[in-house]
């Protein structure tokens, strides 16, 4: 699409915590920009956003509770596309990556893309980058396969037990409504723990995790048995890891069409075999 | 006005520095950064919800953002 309108938006991530994971790119962004919108869950990341950018509005005010959370993202769209509309140059910023479990970000520069302003995302460290640091997981070890808690309870996933699993947004799991809310649903976690149940054992240790977004408090790494997770406490940024079960068996036709062995793969991976040769 | 303790936090998460030379002396660190004497009493108290509170970074408003997909 040609690019044929004045103002232009790019989307920015800040990171999980509330400085200092912000990119060095992403900083000049916010602080070359006409107008900032950011989407920040606490006072310090405003505020830094804000020594950056003395033009910086928060798009909070558009949350209330009872309010669909559809209803929000269309207003928030709506508030940036005006700005980009009018001519200006545009940053929004949304806490951890702003294209990973954001609808907002993604849908208004779908919009302005089709209607030719300049549009671009950058990205940011998000709730899973944290998650492999701070649990020590490498998503590349057994495979990783991630879900939104609802989406997953609500469709007929394949889980495979064998990778790592992380189920995000547990606290609401079962929540249709898309309302702001404080309520917990106990009845959809106790059906995703049942569907966790037909692949793991019920002494499955399991974490809930919660990133830390600031060095003075810490992150929460609580493992518990799989069966408990029903009583467990959490809150509306807590995330489900379950641990591999290991790795499957070898596939031997494959391996074979190789005209290697498993033993070829094992010694190859192992120092003291390689310190031999 | 500029809120002290916000920018003494944003200060910490970028400096591993000064987070260390806060984890040794609390509270000359803080008073450095004009961190007010009731935060700072927060601060020491070990009390991370009151301190969550008082930086807009608990409960569900807070957390702002349950992101959708489905």
């Amino acid at each position: 699409m040609e690019i044929s309108q004045q103002g232009s938006l790019v989307v920015v991530g800040t990171g999980i915590s509330v400085a200092g994971q912000m990119t060095l790119i992403t900083r000049n962004h916010i602080r070359q920009a006409d107008v900032v919108y950011a989407a920040i869950p606490n006072k310090p990341g405003i505020e830094f956003i804000r020594s950056l950018n003395s033009n910086t509005h928060t798009l909070t005010d558009l949350y209330e509770v009872g309010k669909s959370r559809v209803q929000t993202y269309q207003n928030m769209c709506d508030r940036i596309a005006e700005s980009v509309e009018s001519g200006m140059k545009v940053c929004a910023a949304f806490y951890g990556h702003p294209g990973v479990f954001v609808t907002p970000s993604h849908r208004v520069i779908d919009t302005l893309k089709e209607n030719g302003f300049s549009v671009k995302m950058e990205p940011g460290i998000s709730a899973e980058d944290c998650l492999v640091a701070d649990l020590g997981i490498d998503p590349a070890e057994y495979g990783c396969q991630s879900y939104e808690a609802t989406q997953f309870l609500f469709r007929r996933y394949t889980l495979d037990p064998y990778m790592t699993q992380i189920i995000w947004q547990i606290w609401g799991v079962g929540d249709h409504l898309l309302k702001s809310t404080l309520k917990h649903n106990t009845t959809g976690l106790q059906l995703l723990t049942e569907r966790l149940l037909s692949h793991y054992p019920s002494d499955h240790q399991v974490i809930i995790y919660e990133a830390r977004t600031s060095p003075i408090f810490v992150s929460r790494m609580e493992e518990i048995c799989l069966a408990d997770l029903p009583s467990a406490q959490l809150t509306a940024i807590s995330t489900l890891v379950i641990p591999s079960l290991g790795l499957p068996e070898y596939n031997l036709d494959v391996i074979d069409k190789l005209q290697i062995t498993v033993d070829d793969i094992k010694n190859n991976l192992s120092l003291e075999k390689q310190a031999e040769e | 006005m500029s809120d002290c303790l916000a920018n003494f936090v944003n200060a910490l998460d970028q400096d591993p520095i000064l987070m260390q030379e806060y984890s040794e002396k609390p509270q000359q660190t803080s008073e450095r950064y004009g961190v007010a004497p009731e935060d700072l009493a927060l601060l020491f108290a070990n009390d991370a919800e009151g301190l969550k509170q008082r930086l807009n970074m608990t409960g569900f408003k807070a957390i702002l953002w349950i992101k959708h997909c489905h």
